[in-house]
């Protein structure tokens, strides 16, 4: 669906002014900091429950909203409610981090952008990339993260990897299917026509990471997998909730946990 | 000598001898015969017809002179006399001692460069003393520098002027000397010197040379000052520094100058650092700092150079050596936290991989569990604080996060105490939500470990804030707060500002603050640290020092600089269970070895040998004997080369054998050089304590009294008359001439 371009940006700032909440960072807190990206062609922007949204906004900022009070609730981390967002090239950047990006498959970056976050995972930051379905969205998210770290290439995190039993223990990388996609009788996979062709299989969930070298994890992956959409819809049912949405929060704890570690 | 016409005898007679008047049989009497005739001869004058002329006043003046020219004369006729000892001629000894050290070949004067203090103190000798003395006494004649050694007057070390000595033993070889003559008549002892005692086997005792009981005369040569003279008079340095760590050296200079100088450090030809200092001439001590880097393990052989403004006289004092051994025994550090944080994260980052700090992290994560990291074994901290004080006090430092003091049980709070204050562990407090007093750690026995004080208060102490760090003066030089070369302020100044502050009590008396917040106009302690017991605290009253790493520049390493360096000191500071010292005196390598067993007492069951590596590669065997300090064992050995030894301490307890290295320099740089005035005032003192005189050689004429009448030695008792002194005489004629010369004036002759 094609929009007027003078339409998009009015809607845009109506849902950016609606959402942004201006208030001095605390950082004594941890802050959960949602990256504020650009995408690119006709799946730049989707409309979804009445209005329209950028990619980078996917479950903004309510699966930030809850995951902030369950990880004051479930763990000692002293979260602030509130959530951040920033730019790659915003001057702070460095007050947060643990980024989040979600829904890359169409993410444009300028090289200033490249450049801003290889400067942040050089001082110690860490970005945790999530919502990707199929190849060709990883492809996209795999040419930037080429710009940004040339010569280093993605490896799967193993399940033995300390991510997945700082606080609670995974036996297997659980796959999040966004809340409208999960059905009882289905697998837990997203349909492949809503994500960016070709999409290959989407069946399998896996986290995948950019190692430093000294072996820390400084960029991770959470592929076929919609982590924060568990967050999210966390109220939207008992039946998402139970078999979804507790499986999201045991792994964003575990990476928090990790990344605040290492 | 003008004392000795007047009054017939030297002063010193006076001062030693008792007056008694040998004619008075019966005091009374001889008072009360006095009175009649004073008060008579007083009463004709002020009744008499002679006077009736003159005024009341006038006549008691008149009246008064009769009385004294009465009372002299009373006086002479009672027969005055002083009780005093002379020396038996002949009977006794006067040992002359005369410094040959290098010191002694400097001008005597400045003015003239021609004449050394040695010759200024030859001349008198043979041309004064000896002279003198010798129809008194015996004179026994010494040289000393490093010890004393006894001369005959001729030889040539004497009258060849050589004065060649590197170090003196001043007081030392005083005192050897008087250990010489124990039980020997020895009227005196006279020291012709500089007063540079500068030797390693000088010793500040006084009261041990006063305790023989002999006089020392001594006779001071040099000028009292050098203008324009500028020395490095010392250089306090660590014996050991982790690898790749901020080394502080603290530096003398003392100077008569004025001007800029720099000092330097280098290791072989290596330029390590410099820094300029300014030299004004109300300050004639100067205390600096210079900060370098430690670099890998091995030994440094660092020279300390000073580069003087123009005027210096002497060069040779302007350079000290000093050895540094770089180790890398490996420290261990228990960080406890309560929450997981940046900090926490930012802290383990800094020192990832670190040849020294070996880091063991206990983290709460939720309120029933616990993440560890870098344990050394699966059991490490498995129940979460250490099991026992064993345990605990294997760790060299302890850092406290946001914990909150109800995790941990009454025991484990005093073991935190005891680890400080009997381990002599060190212990960094961080801020948090749950640190110090808004933790609850106000009514634990840690808090009085603590630098500053822990009053509850009505609200948290610990928010967000924003504030730049400065270092004081303290944190300038302290090694817990270097991070780079030469930048001092700027390093700190051009930090990202932190995000947080907790508000600390009041600073404890031996508290030092050496990092400060600056928020606006207002200034709060930041970085305090204070000993406690046999260990160290501190508080970082900061957990967001993190922007230093996030919002730097990827090649800035001030934020790892600094939690490198910061840990390392503290674990430094912290005691350690073997400790080996090496000293190197007159006497040789003094080879200490301290061993404590893990509970930190002192060791029972304990055996160590040494093996020296001299400078040639040849190696000596050394068995270190027990002391009468528990657990402290040594040995002393006598090199027979100067230069760099090495010792290879093997220490066997029961907790297994282990081998410490350490080295030594032995052969000092020629210590004359530094110090080259005449040190009057320890030459005062050492006449002072023992009951003899400082001389200059110009009033020396006097020494020969001072030891007929004062002093030790075999002795005859003197009856010196009085009566027949022209001072007497001379009271007479004064007293009688004042009298006429009233009464011509007042007409009445």
């Amino acid at each position: 669906m094609h929009l007027p371009s003078f339409v998009l940006l009015a809607l845009l700032a109506h849902t950016a002014s609606a959402m942004e909440v201006n208030v001095p960072t605390d950082l004594t807190l941890v802050n959960l900091t949602r990256v504020e990206y650009d995408s690119a062609g006709s799946e730049a922007y989707y409309w979804h429950e009445g209005r329209l949204w950028a990619r980078w906004e996917t479950d903004y900022p309510q699966a930030e909203h809850n995951f902030a009070k369950r990880l004051g609730e479930l763990t000692r981390l002293q979260t602030a409610r509130v959530p951040i967002k920033r730019r790659l090239t915003d001057s702070d950047l460095g007050d947060f981090p643990l980024i989040y990006m979600s829904d890359m498959g169409y993410a444009s970056f300028t090289p200033e952008e490249a450049e801003a976050l290889r400067a942040y995972l050089d001082n110690g930051g860490f970005l945790w990339a999530d919502d990707f379905w199929g190849d060709a969205e990883w492809a996209n998210f795999e040419r930037f993260m080429h710009r940004v770290l040339p010569g280093n290439h993605w490896r799967e995190v193993p399940i033995v990897h300390p991510i997945f039993h700082t606080v609670f223990e995974h036996e297997e990388m659980p796959q999040i299917p966004a809340e409208n996609f999960a059905r009882p009788w289905s697998t837990t996979s997203e349909p492949a026509w809503v994500h960016r062709p070709p999409a290959g299989s989407l069946e399998r969930a896996s986290m995948r990471g950019y190692f430093d070298e000294d072996g820390r994890l400084m960029v991770i992956g959470t592929h076929n997998t919609d982590v924060a959409d568990g967050w999210e819809r966390e109220a939207y049912g008992q039946w998402y909730f139970e078999h979804f949405s507790t499986k999201s929060y045991r792994l964003g704890v575990n990476v928090f946990t990790y990344v605040l570690t290492h | 000598m003008w004392f000795d016409t007047l009054f017939n005898h030297p002063a010193d007679a006076y001062r030693t001898g008792t007056l008694l008047f040998a004619n008075v049989v019966e005091p009374l009497w001889w008072f009360i015969g006095a009175g009649i005739v004073i008060t008579a001869i007083a009463a004709s004058v002020v009744v008499g017809r002679h006077t009736q002329a003159l005024a009341w006043w006038q006549r008691t003046i008149i009246a008064g002179l009769q009385a004294a020219v009465a009372l002299v004369v009373i006086g002479l006729l009672a027969g005055p006399a002083l009780q005093t000892t002379t020396l038996q001629p002949g009977a006794n000894s006067v040992a002359i001692l005369i410094d040959t050290s290098g010191s002694m070949g400097f001008p005597n004067v400045a003015s003239d460069p021609g004449q050394t203090r040695l010759d200024a103190a030859v001349d008198l000798l043979q041309q004064h003393l000896i002279l003198k003395l010798s129809d008194l006494t015996e004179v026994a004649l010494f040289t000393f520098d490093t010890s004393a050694v006894r001369r005959s007057a001729d030889e040539e070390t004497i009258d060849g002027r050589l004065a060649a000595g590197t170090e003196t033993n001043l007081i030392a070889s005083t005192a050897s000397v008087l250990d010489s003559f124990k039980g020997a008549p020895l009227a005196a002892v006279i020291v012709l010197s500089d007063g540079a005692d500068n030797g390693s086997n000088s010793s500040p005792d006084m009261a041990a040379l006063a305790a023989h009981g002999v006089p020392v005369h001594t006779i001071g040569f040099g000028p009292r000052s050098l203008p324009g003279e500028v020395q490095l008079a010392d250089v306090q340095l660590a014996a050991d520094a982790p690898p790749a760590s901020r080394v502080t050296a603290h530096l003398v200079i003392e100077h008569t100058g004025s001007g800029e100088a720099v000092v330097r450090v280098r290791d072989g030809g290596t330029l390590l650092a410099a820094h300029r200092v300014q030299l004004r001439p109300d300050t004639p001590t100067v205390r600096t700092e210079i900060v370098f880097d430690s670099g890998n393990a091995g030994i440094r052989e660092l020279s300390f150079e000073l580069e003087p403004p123009p005027g210096d006289v002497l060069a040779q004092n302007n350079q000290i050596q000093r050895l540094l051994t770089v180790n890398e025994r490996r420290r261990r550090l228990l960080y406890l936290e309560g929450e997981p944080r940046w900090e926490y994260k930012f802290i383990r980052r800094a020192i990832a991989g670190d040849k020294v700090l070996e880091l063991v992290s206990w983290l709460r994560t939720t309120d029933r569990k616990t993440y560890r990291q870098g344990v050394s074994n699966e059991d490490e901290l498995v129940s979460g604080f250490p099991p026992d004080l064993q345990t605990l006090y294997g760790y060299d430092v302890i850092i406290l996060g946001s914990l909150a003091a109800t995790s941990l049980n009454r025991q484990q709070h005093e073991w935190l105490e005891s680890f400080v204050a009997e381990r002599g562990g060190s212990l960094l407090a961080l801020a948090g939500r749950q640190a110090l007093t808004d933790g609850g750690w106000d009514v634990q026995p840690l808090a009085a470990a603590l630098p500053i004080t822990l009053d509850r208060e009505s609200g948290p102490t610990y928010g967000p804030a924003s504030g730049i760090v400065r270092p004081t003066r303290d944190g300038l030089v302290s090694p817990l707060t270097q991070l780079a070369d030469g930048e001092g302020v700027n390093a700190w100044a051009t930090l990202p500002s932190l995000g947080d502050h907790q508000r600390l009590g009041a600073l404890k008396p031996a508290a030092t603050t050496l990092l400060e917040l600056v928020q606006g106009e207002a200034i709060s302690p930041l970085l305090v640290t204070q000993p406690y017991g046999l260990g160290t605290t501190a508080v970082l009253a900061t957990a967001t020092t993190w922007r230093w790493q996030m919002r730097t520049p990827p090649d800035d390493p001030r934020h790892g600089l600094f939690w490198r360096q910061l840990l390392r000191q503290l674990a430094e500071m912290a005691q350690r269970q073997k400790n080996v010292d090496l000293a190197n005196d007159a006497g040789g390598i003094v080879v200490h070895v301290a061993v404590r067993n893990k509970l930190f007492e002192p060791a029972t069951d304990v055996s160590a040998s040494a093996v020296i590596t001299h400078p040639d590669r040849t190696e000596t065997q050394l068995s270190l004997a027990a002391t009468d300090v528990p657990g402290v064992l040594g040995a002393r050995y006598v090199p027979g080369v100067p230069g760099v030894y090495r010792v290879d301490v093997a220490i066997e307890d029961a907790a297994g054998k282990e081998t410490i290295t350490r080295f030594v320099r032995t052969g000092v740089a020629n210590r004359e050089y530094f110090r080259p005035v005449q040190d009057e005032p320890l030459l005062r003192r050492m006449a002072q304590a023992t009951g003899g005189r400082f001389w200059s050689p110009e009033d020396v004429a006097g020494i020969t009294a001072a030891l007929t009448f004062a002093g030790s030695g075999i002795r005859a008792v003197a009856l010196l008359p009085l009566w027949n002194m022209p001072a007497c005489f001379l009271l007479l004629v004064l007293l009688k001439l004042g009298e006429w010369g009233l009464r011509r004036l007042w007409g009445r002759l």
